[in-house]
């Protein structure tokens, strides 16, 4: 009897046109919080990885990095490759593909790609290719790249690079950035509303096989609580970053949460130049004196796992040897006195709020365990360009924040965390000379071995307090039928937010 | 009254430049843009490849005096982000800011202004004391709690209205009503006091003498005085309503110049930024200066006192 | 004047918030840093599932609510009053150099005041927290700028009209200097006017600080602010209401409060002020 007001008010605000608009079965409705900044793969400048997914539905790369074997690499479209000599890459490319617009994809459109990506000094794109020289038709389906030094990364940051077609030229960076994406992929671009939304639909001719569904529908609204109501309230059928206060209840009712394990991992690098982080006891009692397992079953709801190590399951030079830290305050406090700080001292830890999954509640609580074994933790909040500066140009105090995603290659992560100049000599010594080895050893196995080193040297050092890794929570319609998995895209995540059906 | 005119463009002219002065230097000097827009992937050579690309390498007086050469001749430069026009980019959400800003001062109007009557014509009666009340507590509660509580409530549980976005009626319904509510307090008490005001005048209790009803008098003397501060408050409050309802569009996802121009400064998207500062700076200065040029047209003891 | 009928009802509320602000470690029941994650969330003490150890419930990380409102008075109404004496001191000061100064020092006050009005003080809050740290004094600066102009116009408006006066004009001709006209005749003046413009700003600067907070450019984690805890606790809406709840309420008593003071004012003062 109560409910007979309401559905009466619903369906007069339906007629007159003011109810929710409703969303086809054929189409998904994907909310992201942030818009893509163009959808030209080529692009002078910056690159946001919320610009990589929806890429990614519309165009293709040479090499697939795939997950039902995690970071295992397949044929996209090239078929096959190799390397004549270490400075040489190979791809033979598949046939019968075709762009949205028609045309045929041959060796041309590759090397048009790679030719932008190397003159695009500016931008990520020319990062990928590294010592990459020059690149070279042999003949319609065969395409070679020159390095001037060897670069194992390539084949995997090649996954990244988006290939465009010739005709590219033609309709020029501007409009292939928001009105005429051509690419080779399993959808192609219907329209995008400034602010609002992107909409995609399948393409019929894809090589792989048509997708599903018909049509895809990104929406960019920027609150998460927002978000997960459009999610509650039937607006859209998934969302990526839910807010954790409401991580519980979105597991409920008629939506679900799908947590993709290891996306990535939260570094707190301490600057070990800084008195008395420069001892190993001290930094080994302030991973001590955090309990991480409490914070990960409680703040993270058990999306987010404890660690003790910069690299996470999945990643090239993870060692599940490694365990992490226990939770034991006394001896912390015992640490801290044979270090001669028995008193405790002040430190400082720049964090970043809303960065990623309830960065700030982490801090906050690990901060108040830290001040039980009597370090008085200052947090300062910082913004994210910020935090990123001050760790590589070294000018942070105490500990500071960051996070990978996790990735292919771990070359990049390595340097960007070991080599800032934050080590004591003798530190940075052994870092260099891991990091070095590690970034130009050719052979996988090798390459991973080398990797695990550098992880155990990172662990018996304590050179971050280590507290977690995170899982993506992704939520959705719990009647929809979609999995994650993994593959390609931007930053190094290694899966998709949609997977079209391959 | 020509020379009182041109005296206030100049000086419109000039604050225009003080604008433009105060927020590139404010933009230039919160950080480096190549940091937050490149991916940490990209190494330094990409990021200083990326500075020269946009001449955020060039001396600051110099990149200011480029900027201002270029944007008196309409050219706002490129945004970082986007790589497009700056002014383009903004433009293009100026619609959706406006819709959301008329909606708001329609209803603020409609709400406040006859609450205001309505509590002006028995002052200290409980008519009064409720919708003042009322009034009150509209200004104490934040915007964004409102909001979200409103799509919880109204959007969530009910299904009476959609969540966010723009795009049908429904949709500007409840930030247009959050955007709505402390102008629309704001409104009412200043009727209410400007009618107290008139209704206390000599000319008013003439009339009423007169004989003349008293909803009459009440409604045609002493709005037409309230008319006035009215609108002037609300010509005060354009800026806010145009660049401050960033949280209104942060929570409905209102693809409005807020988000935008709040977006770009945590990118640090300076030509973006600039250029919405620009727009709304003008946009200020023109309205009120039009104002400023009414009143001194119709009341010339005012051109002293406000030139 | 009429001090309890000055004072009111409003007065009586303000004054009973400072209080608890400044006896707060004797108020509080808990520490404001204690955490205690295994106790997080829960409910207030009447509902099932809470405790009378903490009467309002708790917070994600754990930590008293009850407490850290009462803290949290210190934080909002400190910042918020400290804010406002300052744009005070500076509204009134430079609205009584324009009103009584004129011509261009007139011109050039007015039209930085215009420029700084139509910077919607949203972005220049964000690009000073940008720019600079996002600490307690750059907070303070954002609220200053926010508020010192409303003082500023009306001081000079009742400037310029004092000025005008004929107990000025026979002051001036007896040959007393600028400075001496502005505080010994005019200053009276602006007083009254100056203290309910306050008691509006106050309200209204706890509001901003709650919006700031929003945007995450407030005060900062983990010291308590009611609008830090109104944002903090918006994700729970549905799930744990008392987190917005208690500081919400409270800051909708101190900006009751602070608007009927004014109010009372105004009618004790001078009923023929305008309401700004």
């Amino acid at each position: 009897m109560r409910k007979k007001p309401a559905v009466v008010i619903s369906l007069v605000l339906a007629v007159l046109g003011l109810g929710a608009p409703a969303t086809a079965k054929d189409q998904w409705v994907i909310a992201f919080g942030e818009e893509p900044f163009t959808l030209n793969p080529a692009n002078k400048g910056a690159l946001a990885a919320v610009s990589d997914y929806v890429q990614i539905q519309m165009f293709d790369a040479l090499v697939d990095v795939t997950g039902t074997e995690f970071l295992a690499l397949k044929p996209m479209l090239a078929e096959r490759w190799e390397n004549p000599n270490p400075n040489t890459w190979r791809f033979y490319l598949r046939r019968g593909v075709k762009f949205h617009n028609g045309d045929p994809f041959t060796a041309e459109d590759v090397k048009l790609t790679i030719d932008l990506a190397l003159a695009n000094k500016g931008s990520t794109q020319n990062s990928y290719l590294g010592p990459t020289e020059s690149v070279r038709v042999i003949d319609p389906y065969t395409v070679e790249l020159v390095t001037k030094t060897p670069f194992p990364p390539l084949l995997s940051n090649i996954s990244r690079l988006h290939i465009v077609p010739r005709a590219y030229e033609k309709v020029g960076p501007d409009l292939f950035g928001t009105k005429q994406p051509i690419g080779t992929g399993p959808y192609r671009f219907v329209e995008w509303q400034r602010g609002q939304h992107i909409v995609l639909e399948a393409n019929s001719d894809y090589w792989g096989g048509a997708p599903t569904p018909r049509r895809l529908m990104f929406r960019f609204i920027p609150d998460s609580s927002t978000r997960a109501a459009e999610l509650k309230a039937g607006g859209v059928d998934i969302i990526t970053g839910p807010p954790v206060a409401q991580l519980k209840e979105l597991a409920t009712g008629d939506t679900t949460i799908v947590a993709i394990p290891a996306v990535r991992v939260i570094a707190y690098p301490i600057n070990t130049l800084q008195k008395p982080l420069g001892d190993v006891r001290v930094r080994r009692a302030l991973n001590l004196a955090v309990d991480r397992e409490t914070i990960a079953k409680t703040l993270l709801q058990g999306y987010g796992k404890p660690t003790g190590q910069p690299f996470i399951p999945g990643w090239l030079g993870y060692d599940p040897e490694i365990k992490p830290f226990a939770y034991d305050p006394a001896q912390a406090k015992k640490l801290l006195a044979e270090s001669g700080n028995a008193g405790g001292f002040e430190l400082t830890w720049n964090i970043t709020t809303g960065v990623f999954l309830a960065d700030r509640e982490i801090a906050e609580a690990a901060s108040a365990m830290l001040g039980q074994v009597g370090v008085r933790i200052r947090l300062v909040p910082t913004e994210r360009a910020k935090i990123q500066k001050d760790l590589q140009a070294a000018t942070f105090d105490g500990i500071t924040s960051g996070q990978w995603g996790t990735t292919a290659e771990s070359d990049v992560m390595a340097k960007w965390f070991f080599r800032p100049k934050i080590f004591t000599p003798e530190l940075d010594a052994k870092l260099a000379q891991l990091v070095g080895a590690g970034s130009s050893e050719v052979d996988r196995t090798k390459r991973g071995k080398i990797w695990s080193e550098l992880s155990r040297y990172a662990h018996d050092e304590a050179l971050w307090l280590y507290i977690h890794y995170q899982d993506e929570a992704i939520a959705k319609r719990r009647d929809l039928p979609w999995q994650y998995w993994a593959g390609r895209g931007s930053k190094g995540y290694i899966y998709y937010y949609i997977p079209a059906k391959r | 009254m020509r020379r009182y005119v041109i005296g206030r463009l100049v000086q419109a002219a000039l604050a225009l430049l003080g604008v433009t002065c105060v927020a590139f230097l404010l933009v230039s000097l919160s950080g480096d843009p190549a940091f937050i827009l490149l991916t940490p992937e990209a190494g330094e050579s990409q990021r200083a490849a990326f500075r020269e690309m946009y001449g955020l390498d060039r001396p600051l007086a110099v990149q200011y005096a480029s900027y201002v050469g270029h944007v008196a001749r309409g050219d706002f430069g490129r945004s970082f982000a986007f790589d497009r026009p700056a002014l383009t980019v903004v433009l293009e959400r100026v619609p959706a800011t406006l819709e959301l800003a008329v909606a708001a001062v329609v209803l603020a109007i409609a709400f406040g202004v006859p609450a205001g009557i309505a509590a002006a014509i028995r002052p200290g009666s409980w008519l009064d004391r409720a919708v003042m009340t009322i009034v009150l507590l509209g200004q104490s509660v934040p915007t964004f709690w409102l909001g979200l509580l409103m799509i919880r409530i109204l959007a969530v549980d009910l299904r009476w209205l959609p969540v966010s976005g723009r795009g049908t009626w429904g949709q500007l319904v409840m930030p247009a009503t959050a955007l709505a509510l402390w102008l629309a307090a704001l409104l009412a008490r200043i009727t209410r006091s400007e009618m107290l005001e008139s209704m206390a005048q000599d000319y008013v209790r003439t009339a009423r003498a007169k004989g003349l009803p008293e909803r009459g008098v009440t409604i045609r003397h002493a709005m037409a005085n309230a008319l006035l501060p009215i609108v002037t408050l609300i010509g005060l409050q354009i800026g806010t309503l145009l660049g401050g309802a960033v949280i209104t569009e942060t929570v409905f996802a209102w693809p409005g110049l807020g988000t935008l121009v709040f977006d770009a400064i945590l990118r640090k998207d300076y030509p973006v930024v600039l250029a919405v500062v620009e727009l709304v700076a003008a946009g200020f200065i023109v309205i009120n200066m039009s104002l400023d040029l009414l009143y001194g047209y119709l009341d010339p003891r005012l051109r002293r006192a406000t030139a | 004047m009429n001090v309890r009928r000055a004072v009111g009802p409003g007065g009586v509320v303000l004054v009973g918030l400072v209080l608890v602000a400044a006896f707060a470690p004797a108020l509080a029941p808990h520490d404001v840093g204690g955490l205690d994650l295994l106790r997080r969330l829960a409910p207030p003490a009447w509902s099932a599932g809470g405790s009378w150890a903490h009467p309002c419930g708790t917070d994600p990380l754990g930590r008293d609510v009850l407490s850290r409102v009462i803290y949290g008075a210190r934080t909002s109404l400190a910042i918020a009053g400290a804010a406002m004496l300052v744009a005070a001191a500076l509204g009134i000061f430079l609205g009584l150099l324009s009103g009584y100064a004129g011509s261009w020092p007139d011109a050039l006050i007015m039209r930085v005041a215009d420029i700084q009005l139509s910077f919607p003080y949203l972005l220049l809050a964000i690009a000073v927290m940008a720019l600079l740290k996002p600490s307690l004094t750059n907070l303070m600066i954002v609220l200053v700028l926010r508020s010192w102009v409303v003082y500023a116009r009306l001081v000079r408006v009742v400037t310029l009209s004092a000025r005008e006066r004929e107990f000025v004009t026979a002051a001036r001709a007896m040959g007393g200097g600028a400075a001496r006209i502005l505080f010994r005749h005019i200053a009276p003046n602006v007083v009254g006017a100056s203290i309910i413009v306050s008691s509006f700003q106050l309200a209204e600067l706890i509001i901003v600080e709650s919006s700031l907070s929003f945007l995450g450019l407030g005060v900062q984690p983990p010291t308590p602010s009611w609008g830090g805890m109104v944002s903090e606790g918006r994700a729970y809406v549905g799930s744990a209401w008392w987190l917005s709840a208690f500081p919400g309420l409270s800051i909708v008593l101190a900006v009751l409060g602070a608007n009927l003071t004014g109010d009372a004012l105004r009618r004790a003062l001078d009923p023929r002020l305008r309401g700004v």
